[in-house]
């Protein structure tokens, strides 16, 4: 890797973060020859390799201008022993570098004084003039030095078409004699040193490739969404019919009843000759409506513009709406909270966009090579599309008419034009200009640009001129579309007919023709609509300039409002206190957290409630009143139970619910003699019987949960054995249904089955099934019946209708993407 | 929006009207669309239904329905009406049993004395006439006229509409209610054995055999809204069965006496129960709750519920028929009519499908009366149709077969087949709710560890063994040879083992040239 001091415009200078110091490296291919033969690659070899292992640093010594250089292959060629000595002093240069490179200052001087001693050799260095000249060379250097300290990596574009002798000089040359002049003593080489960034180090391969590819799957992801509408529109479709509506040819052809412009009956005729008399009549105006308005455009293109202008409308509505209900809201903590959002996303964006600046211009620039936008008419593509004739072809032709566009943007920055005028019709504009006035301008205005460059020469001019026909051309078309737009009374003649003159000269009959006029219908349409946008795109500029202004204030009322808060730690009134009191108020409240308030108005209150608020004491005098209305009430219900007992001795018979209810006499008398004849079955009895021992049964069992024969054997202690069988642990076994929770608790005379229908169990799932979220949604989806027995016939055959339907014997074409916008 | 009687209400929470998932919320979306559209169409069709229903009724208070006799209602009604109020007058083999097929086509009909006919009564064309020398105790038509059952003195069999006997059905004994469930294809059976038994008629198997545990079965219905099998015991229990449990779903106490039958109606919501101690009761099915209460003079022998809801009861040789008994309300229940068939107690009585007559069936025949307003007006074809050619029925038969239902399905609420365990989780799990419920099963797997004490003595069965036992002892070839000396060495080995194991091992017999000189010994 060979070391090439040399500085010229647009040359790559390598900045080393660390030192601050400056390396330059010069990519030209044109100084190429020049620097190797300069200078003994080996021993930069060598120098540079014992440079490796420390910082990646250069002295500034070797940053010599090119003059020096130039002086130094003179000598080279003088003598060999003088190269031992060069030798050496580089050796004392590297020496210096690995012991101190920190006192930039000192080093010079040292470097001075060295030189000074060595031989014929470094009187160049030590000539008084040589050595001004490299102290302006090293404080332009250091300015260029600390002006990109300031600015990241940042590389710059070659403004130069790109060749395979494109020496990237902004359209300047190094000639001989500028060369020259820097050896004479006038530095001029440098005299754009400050307009010229220095170039970054480019990426790593690494991420340039994957910036490549992630280009390439933005650009191939974009294809593909274009089918995204139509695909989702067909995925959500209950029914899908093949062939798709759109696909199918509409009859046109419509009866409607026209009048007639000449009168049919003799009174018609009468009416109208007077009407016309009197000057009533006016059919060229209907007429011409009717042929202004309506005959011009398609169905499908009024269809579209209705769409258009709805969607506009509707869109106008819903913001207006919105903006309203925002605007409405008055709670301070929404705005306070949209603020805080706003400047978050703001910054977020800014931080966003100084990280990712080199990443995102090496992507985008990954991206254009990827859509070769920037090629001109000489791209391969471009040239295998005219050698086959594709340029009839509408879509091509859009294609590389954009990507003409696209050349002619990129020449005009290459030409540093101001960058501004970058819009369509300013373009436009421009080009007409050099296209209609004299050309002479125009080149009076190139070589404005650069004298010196390359533009002036002979194959340049040529291509130039080629290239401005092919403008002229282009504007032609260009204005003539324009003309179509703006006189809408435009020759439809000319793009209707079967000819069309696509080169000079020659006429073509063509059905593609008509084709084409039509495309060029619709791009002028295209063209005005992208108008529209771009207003609308300047609208909504102002828009934001307003928001950005609007959150400027949001701001302001921040910081103010950080000014208010450290008013409170200070312990000054505000009203923002007052909100956040009755919070607090609310927190010390919590029932949890202790006995305040609350519990002195429940104290007072007669009824005890006792809570989780009340003290330990309260729930023990709670308790023990508790367990003495238990004793109370258990003999209560003791002797209820007595009564009841008795009663039910009395009774001793079938107790019917609807017993108690007044009936005839005679039936009580019927339901007697019954309950006599049935005295013996106790019938009833056995029901009860068996409805308790199955609700025992079925209820959650108490086991013993010692395994059995432990403890059981203790000694001869009589007492203590009866003791420990006292204490035996009990475990609680889960039954099918307790007591308190089967179905037949409130049920007279029915015993339920509470035991689960295992065969059953098959026909129900245990889970709720995926797309549902819970139970209910999925019952919900079962309710309605889909049988024939269940529904009308209508709504059976909606409900089971297959969700592909193709009609037989057509041909299904694959999906066309319906709007690609 | 008000709720007409094809909505199917459903209370729906909030968590559920607005789920979060977008594709969720569609679907659900479009399924309401889809159900409030088909109750529209369906309320729309309405109108296709042109027959209207309705009931007699009296111009005055002082005037009776019940005080109308047959013969101002014969005087009254057109011919074809009274062409069909026949009266079969069948004295020999009475008294008499039948059915109708599910249309209302057919008549079977079947005297005690052994007496079984198939007719299509509305044209008096007779298709079969058997005389089988035996009791007949109950007949039924299966799925349509071309089958019936009857149930003889021990077995039951099936015939074919001409009398051809097909099957008998051997397991099914002393059979005294036969009832067939139509979309299970079953027939069930019950009667002194106190067993219930399912036979598939389709494919001929025995699905189910349920022992009541309470004796000889006196009555029995099924429920046509679930297939549940009510059956009527002695000890005045109705308990309710399906054929997968072993045990009734449900037992009701009904009565001190014993059911002597039951009746439910056609939604499965009511239940009416005789029984021998002179009571009419009327429950509601659904909430298991006695509903309403009469009285009868004697004890009512059978009872039926027509597809209007009324009840008709036969006491003696009376046959009542209320309206209006399936409310709570006592004062309510009207006495719609009433019929008296003198001199011959009414052994069973049916309403008659599709049609305004009550069939009832006695010791000298079988006798239509007409009863206004208690047939269906407007039946649907497409389940069961009335006037159906031979082409429809046999291509019924087949969809009916192939729409066949389980067995299992047959439960208390049909409703919950297809529907989320109760038991199971409200909410679908995230595979991360999942992944923290096995965790966490396994937690309690490995906390849980049984610690039960295995034995650790091997199975004693090794494959020669079971060679040699399953070999014939008497013969003995090469291979038994081998496989007892190949055993032997085992059994030495392990003792050896063994005794190394214990320190008992003597080691003076193992000499240390044996194995080197073994060969020659």
């Amino acid at each position: 890797m060979a070391l090439k001091s040399t500085f010229k415009n647009g040359a790559l200078v390598l900045l080393n973060p660390k030192t601050g110091e400056i390396a330059s490296d010069d990519d030209s291919d044109a100084l190429n020859d020049f620097s190797d033969e300069s200078i003994d690659s080996d021993e930069f070899d060598s120098e540079y390799a014992s440079d490796n292992s420390g910082e990646f640093s250069f002295d500034e010594e070797e940053l010599r201008p090119l003059s020096e250089i130039w002086d130094m292959e003179d000598d080279k060629s003088d003598t060999e022993s003088k190269s031992s000595i060069k030798l050496d002093a580089k050796q004392e240069e590297l020496d210096e570098l690995s012991s101190s490179d920190d006192e930039e200052e000192e080093s010079e001087e040292e470097d001075s004084s060295d030189e000074s001693n060595s031989e014929s050799e470094e009187d160049i260095f030590a000539d008084s003039s040589d050595e001004g000249e490299l102290n302006t060379v090293m404080d332009k250097l250091k300015k260029s030095k600390k002006k990109s300290e300031k600015q990241k990596k940042k590389l710059i574009t070659l403004n130069v078409k790109e060749n395979e002798f494109g020496v990237p000089t902004n359209g300047a040359k190094l000639s001989l004699t500028e060369m020259m002049e820097s050896a004479n003593g006038k530095a001029t080489l440098l005299k754009d040193a400050d307009q010229v960034k220095p170039l970054a180090i480019p990426l790593p391969k690494r991420i340039q490739e994957r910036n490549e590819r992630s280009a390439a799957y933005e650009i191939s992801k974009k294809e593909v969404d274009k089918w995204k509408d139509d695909v989702e529109r067909i995925k959500r479709a209950e029914v899908v019919k093949f062939p798709l509506i759109g696909n199918t040819v509409e009859n046109k052809k419509v009866s409607v009843f026209t009048m007639s412009d000449k009168p049919m009956t003799e009174l018609e005729s009468m009416v109208n000759g007077v009407l016309e008399e009197s000057l009533l009549t006016d059919t060229k105006k209907e007429a011409l409506f009717e042929q202004v308005q309506v005959a011009k455009m398609s169905k499908e293109d009024m269809i579209k513009r209705q769409n258009e202008l709805r969607l506009m409308r509707d869109l106008l509505f819903r913001e207006e709406r919105k903006s309203k209900r925002i605007k409405k809201i008055k709670s301070k903590s929404y705005r306070r909270i949209k603020k805080k959002e706003m400047l978050k996303n703001k910054e977020l964006l800014n931080e966003f966009m100084d990280d990712e600046d080199a990443n995102a211009q090496d992507e985008s620039r990954a991206e254009a090579r990827m859509t070769l936008k920037f090629k001109n008419s000489s791209s391969k593509w471009a040239k295998d599309m005219l050698k086959h004739g594709m340029t009839k072809d509408k879509e091509t032709r859009a294609e590389m008419e954009a990507m003409l566009q696209q050349g002619q943007r990129l020449r005009e920055k290459v030409l540093g034009r101001n960058e501004d005028s970058d819009d369509d019709d300013v373009e436009l504009e421009d080009l007409e200009n050099a296209s209609s006035e004299d050309e002479e301008e125009l080149v009076e205005k190139k070589a404005s640009v650069g004298k010196s460059g390359f533009m002036n020469m002979s194959f340049m001019k040529k291509a130039e001129a080629r290239e401005k026909e092919k403008n002229r051309e282009d504007i032609e078309k260009l204005r003539n579309m324009e003309q179509g737009l703006d006189i809408e009374d435009f020759d439809d003649a000319s793009t209707k007919s079967a000819k069309v003159i696509l080169n000079k000269g020659r006429k073509i009959f063509t059905p593609d023709a008509t084709k084409a006029s039509k495309e060029l219908q619709e791009q002028n349409k295209k063209t005005v609509e992208e108008q529209k946008i771009d207003e609308s795109h300047n609208l909504e500029n102002s828009l934001e300039n307003k928001f950005k202004s609007k959150s400027k204030g949001g701001k302001k009322k921040k910081n103010q409002k950080k000014s208010t808060d450290d008013n409170n730690n200070k312990g000054n009134y505000d009203p923002e206190i007052i909100t956040e009191a009755p919070e607090e108020d609310a927190e010390e409240a919590n029932p949890w957290l202790g006995e305040n308030i609350t519990k002195a108005v429940k104290k007072s209150s007669k009824v005890k409630v006792v809570d989780q608020t009340s003290t330990k004491a309260e729930k023990q005098a709670h308790k023990l009143q508790k367990s003495k209305n238990k004793s109370r009430s258990v003999a209560s219900q003791l002797e209820l139970i007595d009564t009841a007992a008795t009663l039910h001795i009395g009774n001793k018979g079938f107790d019917d619910g609807s017993e108690d209810e007044g009936q005839e006499v005679e039936t009580f008398k019927q339901k007697d003699i019954i309950k006599e004849a049935f005295a013996g079955d106790n019938v009833v009895k056995e029901f009860e019987g068996e409805k308790k021992r199955v609700i025992d049964e079925e209820d959650d069992q108490w086991v013993n949960a010692e395994q059995p024969g432990f403890n059981s054997w203790i000694g001869g202690n009589e007492k203590q054995r009866k003791k420990q069988k006292k204490d035996v642990k009990m475990k609680k076994v889960k039954g099918i249904k307790s007591a308190d929770q089967r179905t037949d608790k409130n049920l007279k005379n029915v015993i339920f089955n509470e035991k689960v229908n295992k065969k059953n169990m098959k026909y129900q799932s245990d889970g709720v099934p995926f797309p549902y979220e819970n139970k209910e949604q999925y019952e919900r989806s079962l309710r309605m019946p889909i049988g024939q027995e269940w529904t009308t016939r209508g709504t059976f055959q909606r409900m089971t209708m297959p969700s592909v339907i193709t009609k037989s014997g057509q041909v299904i074409k694959p999906l066309t993407k319906k709007s690609s916008k | 929006m008000s709720l007409s009687k094809y909505d199917r209400p459903k209370t729906v929470s909030k968590a559920s009207k607005n789920p979060k998932d977008k594709r969720v919320r569609a679907k659900l979306k479009r399924l309401d669309d889809s159900y409030k559209n088909a109750v529209k169409e369906a309320q729309n069709t309405e109108i296709l239904l042109q027959e209207s229903a309705g009931l007699m009724e009296t111009e005055t208070e002082m005037e009776k329905t019940f005080k109308v006799t047959q013969k101002d209602i014969k005087d009254s009604v057109d011919e074809s009406m009274n062409r069909k109020a026949i009266d079969l007058k069948l004295t020999e083999y009475g008294p008499y049993v039948f059915d109708y097929s599910r249309n209302g086509r057919s008549l079977l009909l079947g005297g005690r004395k052994g007496h079984v006919a198939s007719m299509d009564w509305q044209y008096g064309k007779l298709h079969c006439e058997l005389h089988l020398n035996e009791t007949v105790n109950a007949v039924k038509h299966l799925h349509n006229d071309q089958f019936f059952a009857v149930a003889q003195k021990k077995y039951t069999f099936i015939y074919d509409k001409l009398g051809t006997e097909l099957h008998r059905l051997k397991q099914h004994i002393e059979v005294k209610h036969l009832e067939f469930l139509p979309y299970h294809y079953l027939l069930a059976t019950a009667g002194n054995t106190g067993f219930l038994k399912y036979q598939d008629v389709s494919t001929g198997v025995l699905i189910s055999e349920l022992r009541t545990k309470m004796g000889p079965t006196i009555s029995m219905k099924q429920n046509p809204w679930n297939a549940v099998v009510h059956l009527g015991h002695s000890n005045g229990q109705v308990s309710l069965w399906s054929p997968t449990m072993s045990k009734p779903l449900v037992k009701i106490l009904n009565s001190r006496g014993s059911v002597k039958s039951i009746a439910i109606d056609r939604t499965g919501n009511y239940m009416a129960c005789t029984s021998t101690d002179r009571t009419l009761k009327v429950w509601d099915i659904r909430m298991f709750k006695e509903l309403n209460y009469r009285s009868l003079p004697t004890p009512g022998l059978s009872c039926d519920i027509s597809d209007t809801n009324l009840l008709s009861v036969s006491f003696g040789p009376h046959i009542n028929i209320y309206k209006d008994i399936f409310t709570n309300d006592h004062k309510d229940v009207k006495l719609y009519m009433h019929h008296l068939n003198a001199g011959s107690k009414v052994e069973m009585n049916k309403f008659i499908p599709f049609e305004d007559i009550l069939s009832f069936g006695h010791e000298n025949g079988v006798k239509n009366i007409i009863v206004p307003g208690s047939g269906e007006a407007n039946f649907d074809s497409l389940e069961i149709n009335p006037f159906e050619s031979a082409k429809q029925r046999q291509e019924s038969e087949v969809r009916t077969l192939v729409n066949k239902l389980k067995p299992d399905m047959i439960t208390l609420d049909p409703n919950v087949i297809g529907t989320i365990d109760k038991r199971a989780n409200t909410t679908r799990l995230t595979a991360k709710d999942l992944a923290e419920l096995t965790n966490k099963q396994r937690e309690v797997g490995a906390n849980d560890v049984k610690m039960d004490i295995l034995p650790k003595v091997k199975g004693k069965n090794s494959s020669l063994r079971r060679h040699l036992r399953k070999k014939s002892k008497n013969v003995i070839d090469e291979r038994k040879m081998r496989v007892e000396s190949n055993l032997k060495r085992e059994k030495e080995l392990r003792a050896k083992i063994h005794a190394k194991k214990n320190g008992t091992f003597k080691d003076e017999e193992n000499d240390l040239l044996n194995p080197a000189l073994s060969r020659f010994g």
